[in-house]
């Protein structure tokens, strides 16, 4: 039986072992049965990786530092910071194995301990990298009012289409573009630019593309991604397994949640049809009339309310305008045994 | 959108370590337990968790400790005199005074930092190339001129390290200052 300690070590071994440029899908499999064969081994995998994740942090007060010179604020005892440890002397350098000796006594490497001392402040060296972790929380939002519309050109020659009641913060930088959809859908007209991808976080999803075009709709338990032009791809902000990127091309309708993303190829006209709400036009197939009636009420202040859920199981089909709720809502009176109440602050569907 | 569960166990019960560690030291007499009995807290709380999130994670944390150590006692068949578990404890709902997040965030730092710095010299300057300058494990190796297996073992090492530091150190540093003058039972 294996011990905590045990799989402590196994854990961070797996950690170690997937940061390898030779990992490959079959180490993948590997380390997926490893944490499926016991809960145990997923936690332990799950402590070490956050707290190494956090180390990272480390980077951004680095670069802070190399960048200015100046003093972080620190501690009674002194000054915290990590002093870059002296690089040793390459042992490959010298052949005589003598000298090598010699200078191996002498050259031990030296790694300055800071805790406790009372030294004002520490220059880092100006070799330091710095870290893009430590990224500005900033950018600019942009909202759309239920039932609104907007188009948003980007610096980088991109345009962000926003569907209703949708919202997005848009930064970008020298590295990367960056989108976070916080709310709602979006379609994105990406310009080429392979230097810096377009990331758009939506939760815990990050939909990254080079030059192409895709829509992203943000609901309560997944992501749906729609991609008309080009190529995306989708992953997990914090995959503890990375093969759970996946690739989208033209006419590839990805729905991405929790447990992975599921693909579906469409033809690109019904891949479209997704988008159609560009044109203010909402498109259903075969859809239940609760989830199509749920639709309409993303468009529109006045919300439709069904009373019988017997009704909300029937299918309709259809192009709809999506700003004509009464429109709507009387075709389905024609079509189907409801009787409409058509009420100030809401219309009910009743069943007859 | 619900975050994953992976996310929501390293956000809202990892941080409570310390705490968790804490009430385990003074409630169960075996101090070489307590590593496994985290553990095993961890993987019940994680399992229950993957079937209902709990509303209160915290509670839950601590009752499901209670519930396990409870449930090592009632399988023990040794009695000994010198009694395994403060049973009195185990009765009582401790609320542990444990820092607010925002507090933890800013501590995070600062024992990373401490942590880093009491790494050994070899192991903090692989770390510190590795995870700060952000050389690939190769790119260590060919600059320090070691192999490649070398470099992630010291990772490896570093791993644990800043995960004690980070969730428990505060935890371990009082089993420590209570371990020196305790009479151990042996098994």
């Amino acid at each position: 039986m294996e011990s905590h300690r045990q799989i402590e070590q196994a854990a961070a071994a797996w950690l170690v072992r997937r940061d390898r440029e030779e990992w490959n899908n079959s180490d993948q499999a590997e380390l997926h049965a490893w944490l499926s064969a016991s809960t145990a081994h997923r936690v332990a995998f799950i402590r070490l990786q956050t707290a190494w994740e956090q180390v990272g942090r480390l980077k951004g007060r680095a670069a802070g530092l190399a960048r200015n010179g100046a003093l972080l604020s620190g501690d009674r005892a002194g000054t915290l910071l990590p002093a870059k440890p002296e690089a040793p002397i390459s042992r490959h350098k010298n052949l005589d194995a003598g000298v090598l000796a010699k200078n191996a006594r002498r050259h031990r490497i030296r790694v300055p301990r800071m805790l406790g001392a009372s030294v004002a402040a520490v220059c880092l060296a100006a070799a330091v990298v710095v870290g893009w972790n430590a990224w500005p929380h900033q950018g600019t939002s942009y909202r759309t009012a239920i039932g609104g519309i907007a188009a948003i050109s980007m610096k980088d020659g991109s345009t962000v289409t926003l569907n209703t009641n949708s919202g997005i913060r848009v930064a970008l930088n020298e590295i990367e573009r960056r989108v976070d959809l916080e709310r709602g859908e979006a379609f994105f007209e990406v310009a080429k630019d392979p230097d810096r991808p377009f990331v758009v976080r939506v939760g815990d999803q990050r939909v990254i593309a080079v030059g192409t075009k895709f829509s992203i709709r943000r609901e309560p338990n997944h992501v749906r991604v729609i991609v008309t032009e080009g190529r995306v791809r989708v992953e997990h902000s914090e995959p503890h397994e990375p093969a759970e990127a996946a690739l989208i091309s033209a006419g590839g309708v990805a729905v991405a949640g929790a447990a992975g993303v599921l693909v579906q190829d469409k033809s690109l006209s019904d891949a479209e049809e997704g988008l159609s709400w560009r044109q203010g036009i909402v498109v259903f197939r075969e859809t239940l009339l609760s989830d199509a009636v749920a639709e309409f009420n993303r468009y529109n202040t006045r919300q439709i309310y069904i009373e019988d859920p017997a009704l909300g199981a029937m299918r309709i089909g259809g192009h709809f305008r999506t700003h004509n709720a009464e429109g709507f809502v009387r075709l389905l009176a024609d079509a189907l045994p409801i009787r409409v109440e058509d009420n100030e602050s809401r219309i009910v569907l009743h069943h007859l | 959108m619900p975050e994953s569960l992976d996310a929501w166990f390293s956000r809202e019960i990892l941080l409570y370590e310390d705490s968790l560690v804490r009430y385990l030291t003074r409630t169960w007499h075996h101090r070489d337990d307590i590593h496994d009995l985290r553990q095993e807290t961890y993987v019940r709380v994680y399992e229950a968790a993957a079937r209902e999130r709990p509303s209160a994670p915290k509670s839950f944390l601590f009752a499901t400790a209670r519930n396990l150590m409870s449930d090592r006692l009632r399988r023990s068949r040794v009695v000994s005199i010198e009694a395994r578990a403060d049973l009195d404890s185990l009765n009582v709902h401790i609320d542990e005074i444990s820092p607010e997040h925002q507090a933890i965030a800013h501590e995070d730092l600062r024992t990373l930092l401490r942590a880093l710095d009491q790494l050994p010299p070899r192991c903090r300057q692989v770390v510190w190339m590795r995870r700060i300058e952000d050389l690939s494990q190769k790119e260590v190796a060919t600059r320090l001129g070691i192999g490649e297996t070398a470099v992630e073992k010291q990772i490896a090492k570093a791993m644990r390290r800043f995960a004690d530091a980070l969730f428990g150190e505060r935890g371990l540093e009082w089993i420590k200052e209570r371990a020196a003058p305790k009479k151990q039972l042996k098994r």
